[in-house]
């Protein structure tokens, strides 16, 4: 018999971290997360440095990718694997740079297991705009609305790591690309699979270290070429 | 005179080998026939190439229409290339998530 959505507690919930060298910021993030969820699982995507080694020590699924794949190839690894746990109810992805927020998990855990959406979608649009850079505030507005031309699902924010989606969902979505076009095709995926939908707000630390490894211009361009790739999708 | 029977050879036998070997697309099976077959009539009589040329309306003779088809080489292999280094990609990212899914380490 299935269960109902209020059966679910946040042990259900599995929290997802694709990472590729961050070594520094690493410990204090899961800790962090630790202090909640029981289940985290992080995905090492190829890092050279010793995140790895410093992840063995810690009380976390540890997946490794023997070379850098791409943080899509890492997500799909993850949601491969949280597929086959019986337990599990729902995944809050998380970024390991430490940009994102526990308290913000948190709020997407309980949202995911509270509400009759499939997939929540992350925003930094609705209260927190303030705080995203200028720049980044103009390339995001403009990759949103080319995304939700080209797509059927309408947000305010396409490109935020973090999200919760129910492993009932997972199963339908058909995403293989390993990159940063991973956002955009999980997007044309939602539209195809016609899966319910919505954003919550959420609060994004841009920090002098977050920034260094790619909230820069350099990460403009990655989100420009995803909307170019998102055309090919299309 | 020995080199342009050598060419001839080199050609036929080029031209042979497309008829003969089993491709797996039909693209390349034609491309190589087709190219064969061109380079035969070249280094036999040129004039045969300058009447192709003329039939195909290229004003310039042989010599534009070798760099016409030699600008479609180029563009078609750099297609054919990125199309195989991305099917290769695609291998070895199954080939490495597959593994790392066998050897999950569960620190619980």
């Amino acid at each position: 018999m299935s269960k109902k959505n209020n059966d679910y507690t946040l042990d259900n919930v599995y929290i997802v971290i694709p990472l590729y060298n961050e070594e520094s910021i690493l410990y204090e993030v899961i800790t962090d997360l630790q202090k909640t969820f029981s289940n985290i699982i992080v995905v090492d995507d190829g890092s050279t440095d010793n995140s790895n080694e410093l992840l063995k020590d810690m009380d976390v699924t540890l997946i490794t990718h023997s070379i850098n794949l791409g943080q899509g190839a890492a997500i799909k690894t993850a949601f491969e694997y949280v597929c086959t746990i019986d337990q599990a109810f729902a995944v809050v992805t998380f970024d390991a740079d430490g940009q994102h927020s526990t308290k913000d998990a948190i709020n997407f855990a309980n949202e995911i297991i509270g509400c009759e959406e499939d997939i929540i979608f992350g925003t930094r649009f609705i209260e927190n705009e303030e705080y995203v850079p200028r720049l980044k505030r103009v390339v995001l507005k403009f990759a949103t609305r080319v995304t939700n031309f080209l797509t059927n699902v309408k947000l305010t924010d396409t490109h935020n790591g973090l999200k919760a989606i129910k492993i009932k969902a997972i199963k339908k979505l058909n995403v293989d690309i390993s990159g940063y076009a991973f956002e955009s095709q999980l997007i044309v995926e939602v539209g195809r699979a016609k899966l319910l939908y919505k954003e919550i707000s959420t609060h994004i630390s841009y920090t002098e270290y977050s920034m260094k490894k790619g909230q820069g211009i350099r990460n403009s361009l990655i989100i420009a070429e995803d909307i170019i790739n998102l055309m090919r999708l299309k | 005179m020995i080199l342009k029977a050598m060419f001839i050879l080199i050609f036929l036998l080029m031209l042979i080998y497309s008829v003969v070997r089993p491709f797996s697309s039909i693209s390349s099976k034609l491309f190589l026939m087709f190219g064969s077959s061109l380079g035969l009539l070249s280094v036999t009589d040129l004039s045969y190439i300058n009447n192709i040329a003329e039939l195909m309306g290229i004003q310039g003779g042989a010599k534009d229409l070798y760099l016409y088809i030699s600008f479609l080489t180029i563009f078609l292999f750099i297609i054919y290339a990125t199309e195989r280094v991305r099917n290769l990609e695609k291998k070895i990212i199954k080939l490495t998530r597959q593994i790392s899914l066998n050897s999950v380490n569960k620190n619980k």
